[in-house]
């Protein structure tokens, strides 16, 4: 079936819709590297739902587009050409695909929907104080009691908790002998009785991650997706559909061009020549690398769309696009740091000249360090290649 | 099961070269005096010759295989696992990609001579340091019009010597009182006045260093003049800097693989090198830089393939990647095996020389980043 598929006339296809339905408002907050918030994300979403573009990854008689991963990964490299946000992924990416493969048809009814068309806002509870790359370490406890679970623990790095509806969440229901055993996959409305969130502030100065507390939190059986005790394999399958993310780098070639435009802007004296010189021939090493992952991404897609297996790819790519994300941004934030490092911004709103624009390279800096850390740290992903490499 | 790696482009030219470099390296190892190493050279040579390797790229017309560029890539891999250290790339594949795009009188026999292996080529044109002509006009090479004909003079040092050659392939300036455009010539080996010296390279390949003083060439021994062959000695110097990419990313598998190897049997302290993390992540350092790096090479050598040359840009984004990638390899390898990574025995430090050596080929990081840096001069990117 893919072989009839035009691919070009495809990316032409979301181009131009994109180009021309994506609002230039919601274009210039991603053009300036700035954080999207739930407002502009959700609206976003909205355009594309009304589209019928709203879950490019699910298939098509639970509204989604049916497409290919082929037809997945030029979409989104044309919304990332185009300053558009990639779509809001806990939602659609995470907790929808394991509510279409193994929720009840309740919840999918109940739940799916509000995905799809952007009214609910999704977080995702795995997180604890003492289990972060250890995830099945979790100490948050499910008490079954007839029909109901009740909820007791504290979830941490809990991102856009602070704006969202509901949470997917992990906790333990059962003490077994393997510490991944027993652990259930629950949804929980985050106004839920019991629940308390409170914001952490990172070192980007941004506000995006949450501690969430849970006391006594009453959550209906009928809220468990799938078996009581098998949250694990859900989770696992959440992390399989998300292991190509990285194949994506046209937000990372994006970055790059803006930060060549800076360097072009600010660095327009004589006296900057040699500074100007430095900077633009290290992002020329990134393009050499970003060139290499962007073939090793398309190879992956391949891969997939032919089923061969894949192995190590995942990791790699993960391990290069965050080395190569936090050094564009460790360069745009030297290009601004000498005049802007000593003018942030005392409080949101109170921008002078242009230090609000200029320090969000700063910022970006700063917040670009958590990409070695989530979604499998640096030193997780290299335990997985290791084992491939040797064998144990 | 530890870490193998998987063919970058498959073919039966890859599992023969494979073969082939295999049996050479395990002849070389046992031939303990220079003098046996350089026959053993000219013996494998002549034993490449016969399997048809110079045909490879020369198209069937012309009595060749008719092979693509893949083809040849995936032969240079095969060779490259052992590190081969014939001039498979110099010798064979870059005189054919050169005489294949060049029209001249004589081609088709020439080209079959070489497909035959009758026709040696050693190529006289200075593609390792491209600096070097702007740097140090001694190292240039020149031709000046005399009667009937030109007069080579200059220098050349440091190219891969092809063995028992036969013709040299000279490619240099033809300086003439109006102008001064590029001028390819063939002429036969062994005249008096070229004076010639014999080295070797880090990665243990032999080289030739001439000395031109007012070699006299007749006008048929030009195949070519004008900016028509500046284009195409840009095209083969391009699929030069691809093919030795090919080669190196060849030599970095092969490398991991003895890494790895030896990583999991090598014991210390009661247990296996592979049970250490640190150890195991400078692995996976290396082998995610590779694998990027494989991914860029096929990538490339594929758009090669269906396209009409390599791209500047392209190739000099990869071969700066390569300048990258290579060091990091090269280290990592010396690093793991501790002492045994300084010793000329291991093979994997023969494959960790040649991949050093592929960074200063055609130009190095430095070169192409100065490149790359020109390219986006007065162009929006």
């Amino acid at each position: 079936m893919s072989e009839q598929i035009d691919y070009q006339a495809f990316r032409n296809e979301v181009e131009a819709f994109v180009q021309k339905n994506c609002p230039q408002d919601i274009r210039k907050l991603v053009a300036e590297n700035r954080k999207l918030s739930r407002e502009p994300w959700s609206r976003w979403q909205k355009i594309l739902h009304q589209h019928g573009w709203g879950a490019p990854n699910w298939p098509k008689e639970l509204g989604g587009t049916g497409w290919n991963p082929k037809q997945q990964a030029i979409y989104g490299e044309v919304l990332a050409e185009n300053d558009c946000p990639a779509q809001y992924h806990h939602g659609l990416r995470h907790i929808g695909p394991v509510l279409i493969e193994f929720g009840s048809p309740e919840q999918k009814s109940r739940y799916l929907p509000g995905i799809l068309d952007g009214s609910d806002w999704w977080c995702q509870g795995y997180s604890e104080p003492n289990a972060g790359s250890d995830l099945a370490s979790l100490k948050t406890r499910g008490e079954v009691r007839g029909d109901i679970i009740i909820v007791n623990g504290q979830k941490t790095w809990t991102s856009h908790a602070q704006e969202s509806d509901l949470m997917y969440t992990l906790v333990r229901t059962s003490e077994e002998a393997r510490k991944q055993d027993g652990i259930s996959l629950l949804i929980i409305p985050i106004k839920a009785q019991g629940i308390t969130v409170r914001p952490i502030r990172t070192i980007d100065g941004w506000l995006h991650v949450n501690e969430v507390f849970l006391d006594n939190v009453e959550v209906p059986l009928s809220d468990c997706i799938g078996d009581v005790g098998s949250g694990w394999k859900y989770g696992k399958f959440l992390l399989a559909r998300e292991r190509l993310n990285s194949a994506n780098t046209a937000p990372l070639f994006q970055y790059l061009s803006r930060t060549r435009h800076l360097i072009a802007e600010k660095l327009t004296q004589p006296k900057h020549r040699a500074r100007r010189t430095a900077f633009e021939l290290r992002l020329l090493n990134v393009e050499a690398e970003l060139r290499g992952i962007r073939e090793l991404g398309l190879e992956a897609i391949e891969a997939v769309m032919s089923k061969t297996p894949i192995t190590t790819q995942p990791s790699v790519l993960k391990l290069t696009s965050s080395r190569l994300y936090q050094t564009i941004t460790e360069i745009g934030a030297e290009v601004v740091g000498p005049e802007f490092a000593a003018r942030m911004p005392l409080q949101e709103g109170s921008a002078f000249d242009e230090n609000e624009q200029a320090t969000l390279w700063i910022q970006n800096y700063f917040y670009s360090r958590v990409r070695t850390i989530y979604g499998g740290s640096d030193e997780v992903q290299k335990n997985m290649v290791a084992r491939e490499l040797f064998g144990h | 099961m530890t870490f193998i790696v998987k063919p970058i482009f498959e073919s039966e030219f890859r599992d023969a070269a494979l073969v082939f470099a295999k049996d050479a390296d395990a002849d070389a190892i046992a031939a303990a005096e220079p003098s046996e190493r350089v026959e053993l050279r000219r013996a494998k040579w002549s034993e490449a010759l016969e399997l048809g390797w110079a045909a490879c790229l020369i198209p069937e017309a012309f009595g060749g295989l008719g092979g693509g560029v893949t083809d040849f890539c995936s032969l240079l891999e095969g060779a490259s696992h052992y590190a081969l250290p014939l001039p498979v790339s110099s010798g064979m594949g870059l005189p054919a990609v050169l005489l294949s795009n060049l029209q001249f009188a004589g081609k088709e026999s020439l080209l079959a001579g070489m497909a035959a292996g009758a026709v040696r080529i050693q190529p006289v044109w200075r593609s390792l340091d491209p600096y070097c002509k702007q740097l140090d006009e001694q190292t240039s090479l020149f031709a000046q019009p005399n009667a009937g004909g030109w007069q080579v003079t200059g220098r050349v040092a440091g190219v891969e010597e092809v063995p028992a050659a036969t013709h040299y392939l000279i490619a240099c300036d033809g300086v003439s009182p109006k102008v001064t455009s590029p001028l390819l010539l063939l002429v036969p080996a062994g005249s008096d006045q070229v004076e010639f010296a014999r080295e070797m390279r880090i990665d243990g390949r032999h080289t030739v260093s001439l000395k031109f003083a007012g070699l006299s060439v007749s006008d048929v021994q030009v195949l070519a003049q004008g900016p028509a062959l500046g284009e195409a000695l840009d095209r083969t110097n391009a699929m030069g800097t691809l093919f030795v990419c090919v080669e190196a990313v060849a030599s970095m598998g092969s490398v991991l693989e003895q890494t790895i190897r030896y990583l999991s049997e090598r014991k210390q302290f009661g247990v296996t090198l592979s049970s250490f993390q640190v150890l195991r992540h400078y692995v996976a350092d290396a082998y995610v830089r590779y694998e990027c790096f494989r991914a860029f090479v096929a990538a490339q050598a594929e758009s090669t393939r269906t396209g009409t040359a390599p791209v500047d840009r392209d190739i000099s984004l990869l071969k700066l990647y390569l300048s990258q990638v290579g060091p990091i390899v090269a280290h990592m390898v010396i690093q793991t095996h501790g002492g045994m990574g300084m010793t000329e025995e291991l093979w994997a430090t023969r494959l960790n020389k040649r991949i050093l050596m592929a960074n200063f080929e055609f130009g190095d990081g430095q070169y192409h980043r100065e490149l790359l840096s020109n390219f986006s001069r007065g162009v929006d990117f």
